[in-house]
């Protein structure tokens, strides 16, 4: 899929409140763009959204611009047998790292955002987001100290999710620290219990080379 | 975008493909914890050549809707999660023998808190695949070109 664009980066923390989009588009009037399936993995989707436009930055950076910016970044200290952070990724504005950061775990060395064992996507701290949609998988909880909403069966819309693991569902928990909102997409090969446990030992995370 | 993680999105657009007989046509969908949902608008359609205002919108009360003004509107109702966390303007094409000149987005807006005025972007990252180009005007206006 051939794309070109472009994609609004919200400032830290006003990215919540704003809640609508409008754009002008003046159609082609030669030939125009066809589009054609190509995500097949199950969700319907003919056309969808753009990558995530952004790239692997070192945590350094992304934690040094966050306490420029008085924030304070918090990810797990407890983590599953093998796996490890494999990247960080980050929207670069006008050299200024931006909002959402995804954060990836892997044990093979999966660096994807679309098919990492585990997947932090943190932003804005709006309030949670999510409803109770299906009693029997959803439900409103705390973690730790925190607010959280957790979700035994939520879709995955990546394709190449659903080919790495043979399923489109995934177990989420998304839970409100402070200023951020950290939304957690834990794969098969992780445990329930596993999950909560990640979820729970989020400390703030110190700079190496402050 | 809803979730770059879970890759959640709502969208409108138009598409020209085998599935709408080559006619250019109008769509609106969604992809959340719900799962997807598309629809064709089939009371008006665009025209090649012609300029339009694209919008989406969630109310106080959490219900998103879009669509062509003086065209058409659409309700999405509520998604899951309900927070857009990004917001994306693309053109898109599945095969690089298809040529996008004259492609021209302008006045790309978010709303503001009073939910009345609508803000031009202000800040933004560009994405080009070759062998097509994007030249910018502004943050809120680009013009996009190649292929064929």
């Amino acid at each position: 899929m051939t794309r070109v664009g472009t994609a609004l980066i919200a400032m830290l923390l006003v990215m919540s409140v704003v809640a609508g989009i409008s754009v002008v588009f003046k159609q082609p009037s030669g030939s125009v763009p066809v589009i054609l399936p190509s995500a097949p993995q199950g969700n319907g989707s003919q056309r969808g959204p753009g990558p995530f436009p952004g790239e692997i930055v070192p945590l350094d950076l992304v934690l040094t611009q966050l306490k420029k910016n008085g924030l304070t970044l918090y990810l797990p200290t407890k983590m599953a047998d093998g796996l490890r952070l494999t990247a960080v990724w980050a929207k670069i504005v006008d050299g200024e790292i931006s909002f959402p950061l995804i954060v990836v775990y892997s044990n093979t060395g999966d660096t994807a955002i679309a098919t990492a064992e585990l997947a932090i996507e943190i932003a804005g701290n709006s309030g949670i987001s999510w409803y109770v949609r299906d009693n029997s998988t959803d439900r409103f909880d705390k973690v730790g100290e925190w607010k959280a909403f957790i979700s035994s069966r939520v879709p995955i819309g990546h394709e190449e999710y659903y080919f790495k693991y043979q399923t489109e569902f995934a177990y989420c928990v998304d839970l409100q620290i402070g200023t951020l909102d950290y939304l957690f997409r834990f794969s098969p090969v992780l445990t329930a219990e596993e999950a909560m446990d990640i979820s729970a030992s989020m400390k703030p995370v110190a700079l190496q080379n402050a | 975008m809803l979730s770059y993680a879970l890759n959640y999105w709502i969208q409108v657009g138009y598409t020209k493909g085998y599935d709408t007989n080559y006619r250019l046509k109008w769509y609106a969908e969604k992809y959340d914890q719900s799962g997807y949902k598309m629809t064709w608008w089939t009371s008006s359609y665009p025209s090649a050549g012609a300029t339009y205002n694209y919008w989406i919108r969630r109310s106080d009360a959490g219900v998103w809707t879009g669509g062509v003004s003086n065209f058409w509107t659409w309700s999405f109702g509520t998604l899951n999660p309900n927070v857009a966390k990004d917001y994306q303007a693309l053109s898109e094409s599945t095969s690089t023998s298809i040529n996008i000149d004259g492609t021209h987005f302008s006045s790309l807006c978010v709303l503001s808190y009073n939910g009345i005025d609508w803000i031009p972007w202000y800040r933004h990252v560009t994405i080009v695949d070759p062998p097509y180009t994007v030249t910018q005007v502004s943050n809120s206006e680009f013009y996009a070109s190649g292929g064929g």
